[in-house]
C-alpha cells in the first residue's frame, strides 16, 4: 500500500454530520412521551439541525445543536427565556418540555454529545418570502413588547452577547478568508480593532437599556401563518444585550436583501409604540450598525466550514467590501 | 445518556480535505478549500496557490457508486471533447478523475471540476437563453452515441420507483389515503414504462436532472452545463421532461419551456412517439422527483430541494396523471 493510499484510507474529520432521523425520533418519542403515529423527518440544516416531528396529528420542530456548540446553561437559558416569553404572550414556538422535566433531551452521537429541544409547530411561511409593511410593523411592535418583557426575565445563569470575543475569534480566520484581498484584509483588521474600543467605550453608558434579546433577528427568522399570526423563530443566539443592537440585526438583513428602507422605518415606528428609544440608542444606531454586519463576517469566517456559503444567503466577498466601507463612513469609524 | 445515534451524513471538514487535494492532486500550492453549499452532495471552492479557482464535490457516502461517479466524470469529458460546454472534472495525480475518501459515515469519493463562471440561468430565464440551452442539449442527445462508457449506468425509472415505494409511505402515513394513492401512481407509470418496448423513443446517455438552476450563464452569454450527478442512460424525453417539470416547479413562465423544446427541435426533431408520450414522461419526472425526495430527505431535508409540500404535490400529480391518461 502506498503512502497516497494510506492516506486516503484515514477518516477526513467533519465540520457538521447529521443524525440519522429514525433512531433519533425514537429517542424523541421516549423522551418527550409522544403518541403514535409517529415520524421524525429531517427539514432543514443550518447553524444547527432542525427535525419535523409528527405525533398523533400533532406537529413539532425539534432542533438538535451542533456538539459543543453551546453549553447545556445556554441550552437551559433559551428554553426558560421562551418560556417566560410565553407566558407574557409574546408568540414564539413554545418549547415542550421532557418527561422528565429536563428543557432538553441529551443525545450522543460518534461525533459527540449534543442537545435536542422540542418546539410547537410555528405555521406559515417566512416573512422574507413576502415582507409587507404591515408585517413588518407589526413585528417591530412585538420586539418592542418581548423587550419589555425581557425585563422581568431572571435567569438562573447569566448569557451574555459578547460581541468583542466573536470579533477576536473570527480576527485570524477572516483574515485567511480574504488573504487573496489584500485590501479587504487590513481594512477589517482596522474595522475590528476599532470596533473592540468603541464597543468597550459604550460599556460604562447608562441611557443603553439591556437585557434579554433575541440575538438574530432577521428577515427569515419570522414565521407569518395565513391568518395572519406572526411567529418569531429561533433564540438560539439569544442572552444580554443592548436593545437597540437587536434592532440593527433586522435593520442590516433589509440592506442585505435590498429590500424596501420602509420596512425598517415602519418596523422602528411599531417598535417606537412600545418601548420609546432613548436619545443615546438613536445616537448608536450607526456604530450598532456596523457592529452587526461585522458580527455577521465573523460569524460567517468562524463557521463558513460548518454551514457553507449557500446557508448564510453570502452576498460575495465584493459586497461586503463595499457595505463596511459605506458603513464606516456612517458611524465615522475611522 | 441514550444510546448512541448514527450519522446519516458528514460535512468533511475543509483544512483536511485541502490536504487531501494537495496530496492527490498536481495543483501549486498552498491549496485553500471553503465549503459552498450542502446540498444533495457537498461542494466547495477550491483555490490554488496561483489563485485559479475551481469547484470540488464530494458525493454522499452510499448515494453513488465508484462505478456511478467513473461514468459521471468520463461522460462530462467526452461532452467536453464534442464542443459542448461542461465543467469537467481534473484528472488526480493518479491518474482517475475522482478520489476515494472516508468519512465517519462510510467511503466517498471526490472529484474537482473546472470552475463556472456566471449565476444560475434561473436568475434571469429569458426566452433566448431557453432556445440556445434547448439546441445545446439537442446537440448533446446527437452525439451521445459515440460515447463509450467505461461502466454502464442505465436509469430505470419503473425499478427506482418500486424500490423507493416504502420511503413515500413512510412520508404520508399521517395522511388517510395518500399511501395508497401513491402506490398506485407508481404501479401506473411502472406499468407503463414496461410497456414501452417496440415505440420509437430514442435513448442514449443523458443529463439526468437538467433544469434551469443547472446552466450557469454570464453577462456575455456563455454557457456551462452543471452538476451531472443524475446522468446515465435514459429516454431523451425523461430529459426534456426534467426541464420542462422544473420549470413549472419553481414557476418559470410556460413559453421558456416552449422556447427550451423549440431550441431542442431545431437541432434533433421529435419522433411521433416522443410526442405522443410527453405528458407521460412529464408526470413520470414529477413522480419520480418526489420518490427521490421521500428517499434522501433525512440525508438533506426539505430545504435544499424547494419542496413545497404533500398538499401541492398530491393535487399536481392527480392533474398530471390525468393529463397523461393514466
Amino acid at each position: 500500500m502506498s503512502a497516497a493510499t494510506a492516506r486516503n484510507d484515514d477518516v477526513v474529520p467533519a465540520s457538521h454530520a447529521i443524525l440519522h432521523a429514525v433512531p433519533l425520533g425514537e429517542q424523541i418519542q421516549e423522551y418527550f412521551g409522544l403518541d403514535n403515529p409517529f415520524n421524525c423527518e429531517l427539514l432543514h440544516r443550518g447553524m444547527n439541525d432542525f427535525y419535523m416531528v409528527r405525533s398523533a396529528g400533532k406537529q413539532y420542530a425539534a432542533r438538535v445543536w451542533r456538539p459543543m456548540s453551546r453549553p447545556a446553561s445556554d441550552v437551559d437559558y433559551e428554553i426558560e427565556f421562551l418560556l417566560h416569553l410565553h407566558d407574557g404572550g409574546i408568540p414564539i414556538p413554545t418549547p415542550r418540555r421532557g418527561l422528565d422535566g429536563g428543557n432538553f433531551m441529551p443525545v450522543e452521537a460518534q461525533d459527540g454529545n449534543r442537545a435536542t429541544a422540542l418546539f410547537r409547530w410555528a405555521p406559515g411561511k417566512p416573512f422574507s418570502a413576502n415582507p409587507t409593511i404591515e408585517v413588518s410593523r407589526k413585528m417591530g411592535e412585538i420586539f418592542g413588547r418581548l423587550h419589555l418583557r425581557s425585563q422581568s426575565y431572571k435567569p438562573k445563569q447569566e448569557r451574555v452577547i459578547d460581541r468583542t470575543r466573536n470579533i477576536r475569534k473570527g480576527a485570524p480566520l477572516l483574515a485567511e478568508l480574504v488573504k487573496h484581498r489584500p485590501e479587504d484584509a487590513e481594512l477589517y483588521r482596522r474595522v475590528g480593532e476599532e470596533l473592540l474600543v468603541r464597543y468597550d467605550a459604550v460599556r460604562s453608558r447608562t441611557d443603553l437599556p439591556m437585557g434579554t434579546v433575541q440575538g438574530d433577528f432577521h428577515i427569515h427568522n419570522a414565521f407569518v401563518a395565513d391568518d395572519g399570526d406572526i411567529t418569531i423563530m429561533d433564540f438560539d443566539a439569544c442572552g444580554r444585550d443592548y436593545f437597540v443592537q437587536e434592532l440593527m440585526s433586522y435593520k442590516w438583513s433589509i440592506e442585505k436583501n435590498n429590500l424596501d428602507p420602509r420596512l425598517w422605518d415602519v418596523f422602528l415606528e411599531g417598535y417606537e409604540s412600545e418601548r420609546p428609544l432613548t436619545p443615546g440608542e438613536k445616537e448608536q444606531i450607526p456604530l450598532f450598525l456596523l457592529g452587526k454586519e461585522f458580527q455577521y463576517l465573523n460569524g460567517f469566517a468562524i463557521s463558513v466550514n460548518a454551514i457553507g456559503h449557500a446557508q448564510f444567503f453570502f452576498p460575495g466577498f465584493d459586497w461586503f467590501a463595499k457595505s463596511i466601507r459605506r458603513h464606516v463612513a456612517d458611524a465615522r469609524l475611522f | 445518556m441514550k444510546k448512541n445515534i448514527p450519522i446519516i451524513h458528514s460535512v468533511l471538514d475543509a483544512a483536511p480535505l485541502a490536504e487531501r487535494v494537495e496530496q492527490n492532486y498536481d495543483l501549486p500550492g498552498p491549496v485553500h478549500v471553503e465549503l459552498l453549499t450542502r446540498g444533495m452532495n457537498d461542494v466547495y471552492e477550491v483555490r490554488d496557490g496561483n489563485d485559479r479557482i475551481y469547484a470540488l464535490r464530494v458525493w454522499r457516502s452510499g448515494f453513488r457508486t465508484e462505478a456511478d461517479v467513473n461514468y459521471e466524470t468520463a461522460f462530462l469529458s467526452f461532452l467536453d471533447s464534442e464542443g459542448l460546454p461542461v465543467a469537467t472534472a481534473i484528472p488526480s495525480k493518479a491518474g482517475p478523475l475522482y478520489v476515494p475518501v472516508r468519512a465517519i459515515e462510510g467511503p466517498r469519493f471526490f472529484s474537482i471540476f473546472r470552475w463556472a463562471e456566471g449565476a444560475p440561468y434561473a436568475k434571469t430565464p429569458d426566452i433566448d437563453m431557453a432556445r440556445k440551452l434547448g439546441a445545446l442539449f439537442g446537440q448533446m442527445h446527437t452525439v451521445v452515441p459515440r460515447f463509450r462508457a467505461p461502466v454502464e449506468r442505465r436509469i430505470a425509472t419503473a425499478d427506482v420507483l418500486r424500490r423507493e415505494l416504502p420511503n413515500v409511505n413512510r412520508m404520508v402515513q399521517h395522511r388517510p389515503g395518500d399511501a395508497d394513492f401513491y402506490a398506485g401512481v407508481a404501479e401506473k407509470i411502472a406499468a407503463r414504462f414496461d410497456s414501452l418496448k417496440g415505440m420509437d423513443l430514442p435513448r442514449g446517455p443523458t443529463h439526468g436532472d437538467f433544469h434551469a438552476f443547472n446552466a450557469f450563464v454570464t453577462p456575455a452569454g456563455k454557457i456551462t452545463l452543471l452538476d451531472f450527478d443524475n446522468c446515465g442512460d435514459d429516454y431523451f424525453m425523461a430529459e426534456l421532461a426534467s426541464f420542462a417539470w422544473a420549470d413549472e416547479y419553481v414557476k418559470i413562465a410556460p413559453a421558456v419551456t416552449d422556447a427550451f423544446y423549440a431550441g431542442y427541435e431545431s437541432v434533433r426533431p421529435l419522433t411521433k412517439d416522443e410526442k405522443a408520450l410527453k405528458a407521460f414522461f412529464y408526470v413520470a419526472k414529477e413522480v419520480r422527483f418526489l420518490f427521490g425526495f421521500a428517499a434522501n430527505v433525512n440525508a438533506v431535508g426539505h430545504t435544499p430541494l424547494m419542496f413545497p409540500d404533500l398538499d401541492w404535490f398530491a393535487t399536481s400529480i392527480r392533474r398530471h396523471m390525468k393529463e397523461a391518461g393514466l
